[in-house]
């Protein structure tokens, strides 16, 4: 079973990179890529824009973490999931929804009342506009408005922002992406041993205790969530591209698409594959010396942080002004950009939503099989995290042309011809991080308790059955949750990969997106962010209603 | 969790497995593949209309706006040695001339490329134009005095609309072929201070013609590089905003066309399905409702009815270059654009 998981894995998720990357590796490419200034400044650009993101979304989540987890603020329940809906709506509809609030009101131009005496003359002219022979006399026939008007700043912003620069990338990166920490860092808190933190309240204040021992204790899950944010904010196409923000994933699509040279797209990505691994290097080097790893007595709430009344409202105060800024602001702007055009959006895009529905619960949950047994088999061996990380290094593109390469043959046709081969790039491309969603849940699993029940003569499918799996339960939900919102959200490889007659919902929201046809667009991403809110209650009830006790702490 | 609520999750999940794997599992003769380019919002009623008087089920892999065309091509060369689509649709030619030189097109001479003008399809029968649009500048009526609006692409570098000028990623889609166009008419040193003028009047490059279009209709910019279906959407709408095709004047270069393309892959699964859909895409038919859509496409055919807000090709004066011509500047045009104005 170890080298079963281990090689699904290599085929999935490995296999294609390795046929892309070594069927067009050129040391010139890559030389050439590290003299160039240009290519030096994009790369200097993204570092920014990835570290800059991870930097905000660490303080974010980790500060709300510790104050939902551990103080007594009203609330806590319902905030913990009002929390992370800012992670469930696709970043570039987030991006469209903060620049519509701060009055770049390009997005709401489709169904801002025209101009009347413009819309009259243009009804009268409509038929003489397009004809080349009679424009020039009709325009010169016109009279319209001679001064130019600007577009109106909305009155709660007081003075004109500029947003299209790398530090609002950054911010609207952040609001997407922070709920990454905060449920990691959640689930982590929760887990921790009550009979540490019990005994350091012994000794010290709670606000001391958080500090140096419950923070350091899970710098670990801190780091990792920390690693996939960077992943996904220099990957990221969509923020960069409505922000003018020219990064190397960008630079690499262009290559890839603009100028069908394959060969150097994957040359050009090697600057982020470089600089992935040295941050897992890192993680490794800062971790990798912790003598003990927590195991939970169980995991109930537990407030260890009073509060004056003061301080609650403050910590409240700033809990819902994140909420507002992340969450509640793009959703207002799609309720109104949406004009609540819902049935339409339905017969444009429904088909499409069950395509996607369909495939996400399909793939997150096959996930979590390999997931299950390549974390609990390989936790703890550093080596693999480079491995089991190393296929998000590479462009989504990259990774599809590469999975045609291996599956469109006469062998696979019926994967290839089907939407399996989409289902199994959607396996490649997140299958790492349901792994590393669920390492740390695994990481919790006493060797002893395998032992134990191999010794009374069960298989080890019984005890991964009866025993580990229900250990594991919290981070199973979790790294299903995670796979289940990434595989929603997926647009890339679709493109490369979808099948005739099989469409993506984020693929037709895309699409309709660049039409213009924002009111569709904004109707069919609250029908998302509904799709990936129920799994996640659902996941919230059986979590706090469900017990479970783990015998023995394991050095 | 309930081992019955587990086995209930199962069952369903294999029955939809099973429906959605339908038609792999028992492939029909009687369907065709088409990979499509054009937007689908206008392309797919056509499809279905094809679906409707034939018989022949058709299945559509549509691209995005974002990587407009590429995407496809990009996927269509990928599958050369076992090609899954019959047909491409393509909204441009640029990439049509590239799959061609790549091998991956399969020549057929069909009947509805006969009225087709000769600078409008390949000499071999490879691919065949029709529908197209033009490409045009746009602006808005309240931000522009009209003894002002712009009749050529060189206004655009007037100082008088820096920063307020946009344009679409240049290094994709149509932008790219306008880009290409300029280069192989003007030369590339011309072509050159042409685009750095540009720069240093601060265009600004958003991710498509929507884009521009919706950007020149809510003001935050005041011109911009469009093509026709985006700036007649606008217009349509009742948007403040108003078209002009450049450089219509006497000693113009005149407006680029740009026309849809339709080819045969090389070992098409369908051959005969995919040359009856190749035959009903370049009739009269399909380019008059093309014409009637919200898309206004030009009729390429002769005698095609079209309506009257839709100029013929004999009224517009249109750019003296050849397709192949435009298709052999692509590279450099691309790579020069790339540099300059993405950074």
């Amino acid at each position: 079973m170890k080298i079963l998981s281990i090689a699904s894995f290599l085929i999935l998720s490995v296999l294609p990179l390795a046929y892309m990357y070594g069927g067009h590796f050129n040391l010139d490419r890559y030389a050439w890529i590290f003299k160039d200034v240009r290519q030096q400044s994009i790369f200097e650009r993204t570092m920014y824009l990835g570290l800059g993101t991870v930097l905000l979304c660490i303080v974010l989540g980790v500060s709300v973490a510790v104050l939902l987890e551990y103080a007594d603020i009203p609330f806590r329940s319902y905030l913990k999931v009002l929390i992370i809906i800012s992670l469930l709506i696709p970043p570039y509809i987030s991006g469209i929804s903060f620049l519509t609030f701060i009055g770049k009101n390009w997005v709401s131009a489709e169904f801002r009342e025209p101009n009347p005496e413009v819309a009259s003359m243009v009804r009268r002219d409509r038929s003489a506009v397009l004809n080349a022979s009679s424009l020039q006399n009709s325009l010169m026939n016109r009279t319209v408005a001679s001064v130019p008007v600007t577009p109106k700043r909305p009155w709660y912003i007081p003075f004109d922002i500029d947003p299209y620069n790398i530090e609002w990338a950054i911010l609207i990166l952040s609001s997407c992406l922070f709920p990454i920490v905060f449920l990691l860092t959640s689930f982590a808190l929760r887990n921790i041993d009550s009979r540490m933190v019990d005994a350091a309240l012994l000794l010290q204040p709670p606000l001391k205790v958080i500090w140096k021992v419950n923070l350091p204790m899970i710098l670990p899950q801190i780091l990792v969530s920390g690693l996939v944010v960077f992943i996904f904010a220099v990957s990221e196409l969509g923020i960069p591209s409505i922000m003018r923000v020219n990064t190397l994933t960008m630079e690499v699509f262009n290559h890839f698409t603009g100028f069908f040279d394959t060969g150097q797209a994957l040359a050009l990505s090697f600057p982020l594959v470089a600089s992935i691994a040295l941050l897992i290097l890192a993680a490794q080097l800062l971790t990798g010396k912790k003598p003990f790893i927590s195991v939970p007595l169980h995991t109930k709430d537990r407030v260890i942080l009073k509060l004056s009344r003061a301080q609650k409202a403050l910590g409240l105060a700033y809990i819902l002004l994140i909420i507002f800024v992340s969450s509640v602001i793009p959703l207002i702007v799609l309720i109104i950009n949406s004009n609540y055009a819902f049935v339409e959006a339905l017969e444009k895009a429904g088909d499409s939503m069950l395509n996607s529905l369909f495939l996400s619960f399909l793939c997150s949950s096959v996930m979590l099989v390999p997931a299950f047994f390549i974390s609990y088999f390989y936790k703890g061996d550093k080596g693999m995290d480079y491995l089991i990380l190393s296929p998000l290094i590479a462009p989504s593109a990259a990774l599809g042309i590469g999975m045609i390469g291996i599956w469109n043959n006469d062998y696979t046709s019926i994967i290839y011809g089907s939407f399996l081969v989409l289902a199994f790039g959607y396996l490649a491309r997140f299958l790492p991080f349901t792994i590393k969603a669920l390492t740390p849940f695994m990481e919790q699993i006493p060797a002893s308790v395998e032992e134990s029940g191999r010794l009374a003569g069960a298989s080890f499918a019984k005890v991964a059955a009866d025993i580990l799996v229900p250990l594991a339960k919290p981070g199973l939900l979790i790294a299903w949750l995670i796979g289940f919102i990434l595989c929603m959200r997926e647009l890339d490889l679709s493109v490369m990969l979808t099948p005739p007659g099989f469409q993506t919902l984020p693929n037709r929201i895309f699409t309709l997106y660049h039409y213009g046809d924002i009111k569709t667009t904004s109707a069919l991403s609250l029908f998302l962010v509904a799709i990936v809110v129920i799994p996640y209650l659902a996941i919230i009830i059986v979590n706090n209603t469900s017990k479970w006790h783990i015998s023995n702490s394991r050095k | 969790m309930n081992k019955y609520f587990v086995g209930v999750l199962v069952i369903l999940f294999a029955l939809a497995t099973i429906y959605y794997l339908g038609d792999s599992l028992m492939p029909s003769e009687n369907e065709v593949i088409v990979y499509v380019s054009h937007d689908q919002d206008y392309s797919e009623p056509i499809l279905k209309d094809f679906e409707k008087d034939t018989g022949i089920k058709v299945k559509a892999v549509y691209d995005t706006e974002a990587t407009k065309t590429v995407g496809l091509v990009n996927r269509l060369i990928a599958e050369k040695n076992r090609p899954q689509a019959d047909v491409f649709w393509n909204n441009e030619l640029s990439r049509t001339i590239l799959l061609k030189e790549k091998g991956v097109l399969s020549p057929y001479k069909s009947s509805g490329a006969l009225d087709k003008p000769d600078s409008y399809k390949d000499p071999d029968g490879y691919w065949t134009g029709f529908a197209a649009r033009a490409r045009v500048m746009i602006y808005n009526t309240q931000s522009v005095k009209e003894t002002e609006a712009p009749k050529s692409i060189n206004d655009l570098l007037n100082p008088m609309w820096r920063g307020k000028v946009g344009i679409a990623n240049p290094a994709l889609g149509t932008t790219g072929d306008q880009v290409a166009a300029l280069f192989s008419l003007w030369g590339d040193d011309v072509a050159k201070r042409y685009f750095t003028g540009l720069k240093g009047n601060d265009v600004k490059v958003v991710e498509s013609n929507g884009m521009v279009k919706n950007q020149v209709a809510a003001g935050e910019l005041y011109m911009g590089l469009t093509d026709t279906d985006d700036a007649n959407d606008a217009i349509q709408g009742g948007k403040s905003v108003a078209m002009v095709y450049p450089d219509q004047r006497e000693g113009g270069i005149g407006t680029l066309l740009l026309p849809n393309s339709v080819m045969l892959i090389k070992g098409a699964p369908h051959q005969e399905n995919a040359k009856k859909l190749i035959d009903y895409l370049l009739s009269s038919t399909t380019e008059e409702k093309l014409s009637r859509s919200k898309a206004v496409q030009i009729p390429l055919g002769k005698g095609v009815p079209h309506p009257d807000n839709v100029p013929s090709i004999e009224s517009l004066k249109l750019m003296n270059v050849s397709q192949y011509d435009v298709y052999s500047s692509l590279n450099r045009s691309q790579e020069f654009i790339t540099q300059l104005l993405i950074n």
